[in-house]
């Protein structure tokens, strides 16, 4: 991987440059803030190491211009400082550090410093190829757009608004609601194995053409267990998982693969299934145009305690104008403009 | 703080080779190559100091120093750093007329280093 290292002291670039390379990294030396920022831009640094007092620009002023900008993915950055203090290190975290050494530098620490910095990089990574698998799952599809961006943010929205629910607050911290943004886009990723016939049919499905979609719950859910079980470690994984295989199961058991009913539905599944249902019902399809959000807003209220839980529902209804925001934002053509219903209680 | 200062720069070693032998991860080739650069940029760094001195610039004189102070950190060169870092907070609190004697101590402490060096047995 590769390393900026930003020191206008000569003996001491070249002595990092020696230690970084025989750790494996592949390093480049920038003379100071102004250099190294020009390099940065280019983007093909995604791990700093920097020189904290330098001519033209300090290395605090070069991470508070490194977090001014987004160049493609996080710019993890260590400062290299003889400065000490509580008022130093909240000076450089403030401007967008990510972690100091002390100099002179000892080559074991900078080395296992690095190394948490690409763990926390490649979280980043595996977030992108998380959504990329999804997409390319979508890709057959040619009437999905933006489907899944959308889905990902109604499935956030409904979340934060259920984390205020006294019986949820515990179960839906920030890091569920963060998985659940990450893995709702994999619900339908099971389509992969439905044939061509039966996904692009442009018109209403038979009974049996769609007995054959209804089998890409059980695809994605299968196919997403054998990755959990062969990368125990790897958390979001369960949530995929549930939401592939169940976010077409109704709370009135009546649903599919496996008819589950109430709480036996899994809660990320819940609330995908609502954000999945109100994004098909707003959205044009070959066989129907898209609906106005009032009259998705109706069906959703009509299908309360049959199709979906009362408390998503509940959600749903106290964050409308959200829903409508994303709708706009992500929307895959024209869609007329809409607010919400007066009628609505505007509880937020 | 200048009498605080020297008794510091008379406890630190002029060069610790175990220690930046452990920096240069081992290679001794490495080791002689960084200390020959060392010396070399040091000499001609004391002399952008000494003029900036005399030129009275003081920014000038801190960036120099702290700059020193750097090296001499990496390269293991304990007592250099210490009167680099004399040097460069004076320069920071503007007490520049006790320079002039940090500077005597550091151009000291570098035949020291020199020496040091000098009887390396490679």
């Amino acid at each position: 991987m590769r390393v900026l290292v930003v020191e206008d002291d000569d003996v001491t670039a070249e002595m990092l440059e020696h230690a970084l390379g025989e750790f494996g990294y592949e390093v480049e030396i920038a003379r100071n803030g102004r250099e190294a920022f020009r390099q940065i831009r280019t983007g093909r640094y995604r791990l700093v190491v920097s020189d904290w007092e330098m001519p033209e620009m300090t290395g605090v002023e070069l991470c508070r211009q490194i977090r001014k900008r987004r160049f493609g993915g996080y710019v993890y950055v260590i400062l290299l400082t003889s400065r000490s203090g509580t008022r130093n290190v909240v000076e450089g975290l403030n401007a967008g550090a990510d972690d100091f050494i002390s100099k002179p530098f000892q080559p074991e620490e900078l080395c296992v410093r690095l190394r948490a910095g690409e763990r926390i990089l490649s979280l980043q990574s595996r977030d992108l190829t998380i959504f990329a698998m999804a997409k390319l799952a979508e890709s057959r599809d040619p009437e999905t757009g933006a489907h899944l961006e959308r889905i990902r943010e109604y499935s956030r929205v409904l979340a934060e608004q259920l984390s205020r629910r006294t019986e949820l607050r515990d179960q839906l911290d920030d890091e569920y609601i963060q998985t659940l943004y990450l893995t709702s886009p994999l619900h339908d990723i099971g389509k992969v194995g439905i044939p061509d016939r039966v996904l692009l049919k442009p018109g209403r499905l038979t009974a049996d053409e769609f007995e054959v979609m209804k089998r890409h719950t059980a695809i994605g859910g299968e196919t997403l267990e054998a990755v959990g079980r062969a990368h125990p470690g790897a958390q979001f994984l369960q949530m995929a998982c549930d939401i592939a295989w169940s976010h077409h199961e109704k709370f009135d058991g009546s649903g599919y693969p496996r008819g589950l009913a109430g709480e036996e539905i899994p809660l990320c599944s819940r609330i995908v299934a609502l954000a999945d249902v109100y994004d098909a019902l707003t959205t044009k399809r070959v066989y129907k145009p898209a609906y106005s959000h009032e009259t998705a807003r109706e069906i959703i209220l009509e299908g309360t305690d049959t199709q979906f839980d009362p408390a998503m529902v509940e959600a749903f209804l106290q964050r409308e104008s959200q829903f409508l925001t994303i709708r706009q934002q992500f929307a895959d053509g024209e869609e007329p403009r809409e607010e919400p219903s007066t009628t609505s209680p505007a509880i937020c | 703080m200048i009498m605080e200062m020297e008794h510091e720069g008379q406890a630190a070693s002029a060069f610790e080779l175990d220690e930046l032998v452990d920096r240069c991860m081992g290679n001794l080739e490495f080791v002689e190559r960084v200390l020959t650069k060392f010396q070399q940029r040091f000499g001609e760094q004391l002399e952008e100091l000494e003029r900036a001195l005399a030129q009275e610039d003081t920014e000038r004189v801190v960036l120099v120093a702290h700059r020193l102070k750097g090296e001499s950190a990496s390269v293991a060169a304990a007592a250099l750093r210490n009167r680099a870092g004399e040097i460069e907070k004076l320069g920071r609190a503007g007490q520049v007329s006790n320079i002039p004697h940090c500077l005597e101590r550091l151009r000291a402490e570098w035949a020291q280093f020199a020496e040091s060096v000098s009887t390396l047995d490679w």
